[in-house]
């Protein structure tokens, strides 16, 4: 995962230390790539979680 | 090793000789010893860094469990988020990626992924986020130290005899300082009225601070002498030099126990005029400590260190528990309560002040009360409540204008208001006063002395604002003297407006606690003196060998001395005249 407008840190987003070290503001736009069999399921659910607001909205 | 003397800011009295401890994070850059590894090796490394992450765990556990009983939710919370970070599989996950992949040790794999976090962290704009760098070097240490064997002590698992160096000492961290093992400390930043260095006062340490980077070259365990008073740091220092000061600090123990006669005498001077000696708290615990120090009533109490040491904004409810037990405690005698003080130096976590340019001109103090009413109404309720149960007065900070003055006083009379309304019961003659310590308030202080009920002048801030010195600024502290002319201009100009209106004036800034200022404070006629508990005997011991007269005879001749130095060596004659030390 990644902050858009600025690949230079791609985490992992199992890490909270790696959410944190985006540096994402309110409002920040990320992309998510995965790969695997289960790919497009773990995106599709980690959008869902982050348009969420991880519950807290 | 040649002997060095060092030069710092005198912060708190006292001499002491024991051996140095470094606090601060530092990378340890120097410390890997075998970067690469063979492939053959790879399994070796990856156990050695899982044994280490054990040992830190277990390790962060039994500092956690074994201070339990100190230990408030807050100093647990950053325990338990490096443990956290342990676990992390960023943090723990890619070294363990790279010891396989670029074949190194795993001293060489934590420290590149410490760095690298720790660079990212640095970078980020928000300050939460800056500080987490900390956290990260912190575990990072810990791991580093476990691989490579060494022992390592943080300030709650510190050794007894240590002489403590730091940067900078947080209030947190300095009230996290175990006295019984800490004998001084000592800090590269910072100036005399910082808030680390009244707190080592209120604590009895002695304590230099602003004294630079020439402590970096001090290794931990080396023996150091600090003299508090002198504001001097001995390293290396020579046999002949260490038994020196071990006479001094035995004649210093003694002088001070001479003192203890006069710690709950009167303040009276041989001529028969008493003044009333108070003491200044930031907390239940000062307030326990110094009911027996000598003091006559609580001139200053901080209300800002409870706000500090608290998650979140305290309720009405804390609040009122302590400010009842500590007015009850002190009851009959007075409890000054000033309004929350925060902002310049000291800052609140739940408060999010952004950060200014010029913090001490900034938003802070009553100003954050009069813009945020809510917090200050929180608090004045909860002070009007504890008012039903002793002698309160309340006090307002950093008031520069009649305005805010009379806008502070509107929110005591509206909450009195509603007290009457809903039956809750208060002192309906409760004293208001204001700090005096913005020259604005000396300029105007006739009229403010028709107004308010009392003054309290803070030196430490009017020295600050009529000096144009920043206190926390070691490059200028040598600017920093309550004994310039001007300051002294300034208190009289205070004292005599309020009492040609029939109003008193107490002082609880650093002054008050200062000897050689008492023969001027006794000549001006100060009417209520707020101090540390340490410097209590002292002051009294001072007032009672002083004569008024003779006092208000020297005030004349010092209004015609023009510098800081001029009156400084006046005081001291004069002093010694009297027999005062």
């Amino acid at each position: 995962m990644s902050k858009d407008g600025d690949d230079s840190v791609d985490i992992n987003p199992k890490s909270i230390l790696g959410l944190m070290a985006l540096g994402l503001e309110k409002g920040a736009e990320v992309t998510i790539t995965a790969n695997g069999p289960d790919a497009e399921k773990a995106v599709t659910e980690l959008a869902m979680l982050i348009e969420s607001g991880f519950g807290e909205l | 090793m040649t002997e060095l003397i060092f030069q710092g800011i005198p912060a708190s009295e006292g001499i002491q000789i024991g051996r140095a401890y470094h606090y601060d994070l530092k990378p340890l850059e120097s410390a890997v010893v075998i970067e690469t590894i063979s492939e053959a090796q790879v399994d070796l490394e990856l156990e050695r860094l899982q044994r280490s992450k054990d040992s830190v765990a277990r390790t962060l556990d039994e500092i956690s469990e074994r201070n339990q009983h100190r230990f408030e939710e807050k100093q647990m919370a950053i325990i338990k988020g490096h443990k956290g970070l342990l676990e992390d599989p960023s943090f723990m996950g890619e070294m363990v990626k790279l010891i396989p992949k670029k074949f190194i040790s795993s001293e060489k794999a934590v420290q590149t992924v410490v760095e690298k976090y720790v660079r990212l962290f640095q970078g980020m704009e928000k300050e939460y986020l800056r500080e987490r760098a900390q956290d990260i070097q912190d575990v990072g240490n810990r791991l580093l130290e476990d691989l490579l064997g060494k022992v390592r002590c943080g300030l709650e698992e510190i050794e007894a005899g240590t002489i403590l160096i730091a940067h900078d000492l947080t209030p947190s961290d300095t009230i996290q300082i175990d006295p019984d093992r800490v004998l001084a400390f000592i800090t590269k930043i910072g100036g005399k009225t910082s808030h680390t260095a009244i707190l080592a006062r209120s604590m009895g340490l002695p304590a230099l601070v602003g004294i630079g980077k020439v402590l970096d070259q001090v290794c931990n365990g080396d023996v150091l002498i600090v003299d508090g008073k002198a504001g001097i740091c001995i390293i290396h220092p020579e046999a002949a030099t260490i038994t020196e000061y071990e006479e001094k600090r035995r004649l210093a123990l003694e002088h001070n126990k001479q003192l203890e006669a006069f710690q709950h005498v009167k303040a009276e001077t041989t001529d028969g005029v008493q003044f009333e000696i108070a003491t200044n708290i930031g907390s239940m615990e000062e307030s326990m400590a110094s009911l027996e120090s000598g003091a006559e009533g609580v001139g200053l109490f901080r209300t800002e260190f409870m706000y500090m040491n608290a998650e979140q904004m305290p309720t009405e409810e804390d609040q009122y528990l302590i400010y009842k037990e500590i007015v009850s405690m002190w009851n009959p005698n007075p409890v000054i309560i000033r309004t929350l003080d925060i902002g310049g130096d000291k800052e609140l976590p739940y408060l999010s002040l952004d950060k200014e340019e010029n913090p001490f001109l900034g938003y802070r103090a009553i100003r954050i009360g009069l813009h945020q009413p809510e917090v200050l109404f929180t608090q004045l309720r909860a002070i009007l409540r504890a008012s039903a149960h002793g002698k309160v007065k309340i006090m307002f900070p950093m008031i520069s204008s009649l305005e805010e003055w009379r806008l502070a006083k509107s929110f005591v009379t509206q909450t009195a208001k509603e007290f009457d309304q809903q039956g809750i019961a208060y002192d309906r003659s409760i004293p208001l006063g204001i700090m005096a310590e913005i020259p604005s308030v000396v300029q105007l202080a006739d009229l403010f002395a028709k107004e308010v009920d009392f003054f309290s002048i803070g030196t430490n801030d009017l020295v600050q604002y009529t000096l144009a010195v920043d206190r926390m600024n070691e490059k200028v502290a040598y600017l920093y003297d309550h004994f310039h002319p001007a300051v002294l201009r300034s208190i009289k100009t205070i004292i005599d407006a309020a009492h040609r209106h029939g109003k008193w004036v107490g002082m609880c800034g650093g002054m008050a606690g200062d000897v050689l200022a008492v023969p001027v404070l006794v000549g001006l006629g100060l009417d209520e003196w707020s101090m540390e508990g340490v410097a209590i005997k002292r002051i009294k011991a001072g007032i009672t060998r002083v004569d008024q007269t003779r006092c208000i005879d020297l005030i004349e001749q010092i209004w015609s001395l023009s510098t800081t130095e001029e009156v400084r060596k006046y005081l001291e004659i004069f002093l010694a005249d009297n027999k005062v030390n």
